[in-house]
């Protein structure tokens, strides 16, 4: 850690330590007043030594010390780190920080340990980090090689397979030991959990129930024997948890709560029960939605319209074959399920050798630490002290 | 500025271990504590002389007449009162005093003791007068008698400012006309003022008994200043920059030799003289001149 000054030129300010120099200075021709009728006899040859004299100096240096302080703010001291910087260990969440400690032996004890997550936490104790959602692991490493102190190592644990790569392999400036840990637990699989299909049609309308009691069933994982979760309920209930996928069978257009709703992180599928009312119901949207989903001749099946946190998604058919073929495709469920699901399919698993960064990444100037706060107090105080003494009552008079 | 009209109490409790003598002022007419010219019924013989018609037969010595068989009438010298004479210098110097006592000035200093040389006078039945010389000429309370008298004196003294310098000669000459031969003169004042002390030969010369009181400030005897000073003569408005400890030792040694040769020069002018320090108690001086046992009859200095 060395210190440094961001504008050396302020220093020139310090010449300002000439003015209570001065001020303090007693001069020899202010010499008191003195009546003395003995005049004759004194002396004219012996003047008085101009010997320069300070008063005050308790004062004095207070005033010196608050100048020397403020050209130093002028200056903008900086505390630069540098110099041997203790190792960084990154742990990857999904592995338990006990057997991430025990990995590592024999480091110093000034070692940071840290999540590779959000924010990059430090690990506190032997806690486990909990997160629903798998971090990107590469970008994590990089905004951990920015951040580290220079000529600091980074330790970085995974396990065999890891989750968050993305389209490049970790460039890194610092130098990095690669340690792979066996899994403490089997990876998930890449299956997105479907949410509940909540289905609001009208009674009648058992042809749209069927072709969506069959869609929901085809999302189950493959062997599944239960039933799939469906919910049917009718066009006036009420709407259901916003995790639920929601799906509307109906002409209307959609009301202010549903929009509330959606608006508040659902995602509605709103079907049309016939062909014209589609039409006519959806073309008020055309412009705020885009086409998600169109045929091979370029007609729109599906658009998708995003609104706050959620989404809704109009198919522009009713769901009947006649008008609407591709119902009968055998990938129908999983073209629906990629619509309605809004994660981005891409798979970011890899094995753990692929993330294995390479060096010559891009190396960050050290950012100097500005020290004009600590600086800007230590010369408030000293301004005190300084008011404080030269206020002060029983003071003779003068500068 | 301490009040002139009030004699200390310490001071008031020693006034009578003082005693207004003269060694040769006389008295004039009246009857008092002083030798004078007067014949009389007194205690210290004059003279025999023959007897002349007119005389009062108890006033013949008779046993005289019985050893030489003729009359003779015994003389005696009659006791008097005498006319003392406070003569304060009343130029600018007077208006200096100690930074120790800024309030207590060489002009308060030499009315206190004037004021109790008052009062000793009134107590003995002695006639006081005052006379202040300053810039603006004489100032003056004539001499005589009482109590009454003496509180006009003091209250004279109150109002008397110390300002500018000597008057020339004319204006002294008022002087000479009140000052008579036989008085006793009690002059106050630095001494630093050639006129001044001139005038006081002159007095002493012409048969006027003269004592001087010097009144000088500590600061003139023992020159405490640290530091550059700016010393300031207020009679004639020199100035002069000296620095304190280095002018100290010049200073002293100049000024000892400048107050023994005024010494000798009041000395041989047969002027009686003492110094009164501000920071002192004032009646060492007037112990020293006027001491309650002296004898009557000693002898003039020479």
């Amino acid at each position: 850690m060395d210190l440094a000054l961001l504008w050396p030129a302020g220093l020139l300010a310090l010449a300002a330590l000439a003015v209570p120099l001065l001020l303090h200075l007693r001069r020899a021709t202010e010499a008191r007043r003195v009546e003395f009728a003995a005049l004759r006899w004194l002396s004219p040859r012996q003047r008085p030594r101009r010997r320069l004299r300070l008063r005050e100096w308790l004062l004095l240096l207070l005033r010196l010390l608050l100048v020397a302080l403020v050209a130093l703010l002028m200056a903008g001291p900086a505390r630069v780190p540098g110099g041997q910087a203790p190792p960084e260990v990154l742990v990857a969440i999904s592995l338990h920080a006990a057997a991430a400690r025990s990995a590592l032996p024999g480091l110093p004890p000034d070692t940071r340990w840290r999540w590779l997550a959000p924010g990059l936490p430090l690990l506190d104790g032997s806690e486990d980090f909990a997160s629903a959602t798998p971090p990107a692991l590469a970008s994590l490493l990089r905004e951990a090689d920015a951040r580290a102190p220079v000529g600091a190592l980074l330790h970085v644990v995974v396990p065999p397979v890891v989750d968050g790569a993305d389209g490049e392999r970790p460039r890194l400036a610092h130098p990095v030991r690669w340690h792979v840990l066996p899994a403490p637990t089997p990876a998930p699989e890449s299956v997105i959990a479907t949410p509940t299909l909540v289905l609001q049609a009208e009674p009648g309308d058992s042809a749209a129930i069927a072709t969506l009691r069959a869609v929901a069933q085809a999302w189950m994982p493959a062997g599944a024997t239960e039933v799939a979760p469906l919910v049917v309920a009718g066009l006036s209930d009420a709407l259901p948890p916003t995790d639920r996928w929601l799906v509307r069978v109906d002409d209307s257009v959609a009301s202010p709560a549903l929009e509330d709703w959606v608006r508040a992180g659902g995602t509605a599928l709103l079907v049309p029960r016939h062909a014209s009312a589609a039409r006519a119901t959806h073309d008020a949207d055309a412009d705020a939605s885009v086409v998600a989903w169109r045929r091979a001749d370029g007609t729109a099946l599906a658009r998708v319209r995003t609104l706050g946190r959620g989404r809704f998604v109009l198919l522009q058919h009713p769901l009947e074959a006649a008008a609407f073929p591709e119902l009968l495709d055998a990938g129908f469920p999983r073209d629906l399920q990629a619509l309605l699901d809004a994660r981005d399919p891409a798979s970011t698993q890899a094995p753990a050798d692929a993330l294995r960064p390479v060096a010559g990444g891009p190396r960050f100037p050290p950012v100097p630490a500005p020290l004009a706060p600590w600086l800007a107090v230590a010369a408030a105080g000293v301004l005190l002290l300084e008011r404080w003494l030269a206020t002060r009552l029983r003071r003779e008079a003068g500068p | 500025m301490a009040s002139r009209l009030e004699i200390p109490l310490e001071l008031r409790a020693r006034l009578p271990q003082l005693r207004l003598a003269a060694r040769r002022a006389l008295g004039v007419q009246g009857f008092g504590q002083h030798a004078s010219r007067s014949r009389g019924a007194g205690m210290e013989f004059a003279q025999y002389r023959p007897y002349a018609p007119g005389d009062e037969p108890r006033q013949i010595d008779w046993k005289l007449f019985a050893r030489s068989d003729r009359h003779y009438v015994r003389e005696a010298e009659r006791d008097s009162p005498l006319t003392a004479w406070l003569l304060f210098d009343l130029s600018a110097s007077m208006r200096q005093g100690d930074a120790a006592r800024a309030d207590w000035t060489r002009l308060d200093a030499a009315c206190v003791a004037g004021a109790c040389l008052a009062e000793l006078a009134t107590r003995q039945g002695d006639r006081i007068g005052a006379l202040g010389i300053g810039e603006a000429g004489l100032r003056l309370v004539p001499a005589a008698q009482g109590p009454r008298h003496r509180d006009r004196l003091l209250l004279a003294l109150q109002d008397w400012q110390a300002q500018g310098g000597w008057p020339n000669e004319a204006a002294l000459r008022p002087a000479w006309a009140r000052l008579r031969a036989g008085d006793l003169v009690i002059a106050f004042g630095d001494g630093f003022d050639e006129a001044m002390v001139s005038l006081l030969v002159k007095l002493a010369a012409a048969r006027r008994e003269v004592v001087f009181v010097q009144v000088l400030t500590a600061e003139e005897r023992d020159f405490p200043y640290r530091g550059g000073q700016r010393f300031v003569d207020a009679e004639t408005g020199a100035e002069l920059l000296g620095d304190g400890p280095s002018t100290r030792d010049a200073f002293l040694q100049a000024f000892a030799r400048a107050r023994a040769a005024l010494d000798a020069r009041l000395d041989a002018a047969g002027i009686r003289h003492a110094v009164a320090w501000l920071d002192r108690p004032l009646d060492e001086p007037l112990r020293a001149l006027f001491p309650a046992r002296a004898s009557r009859l000693a002898p003039a200095p020479a």
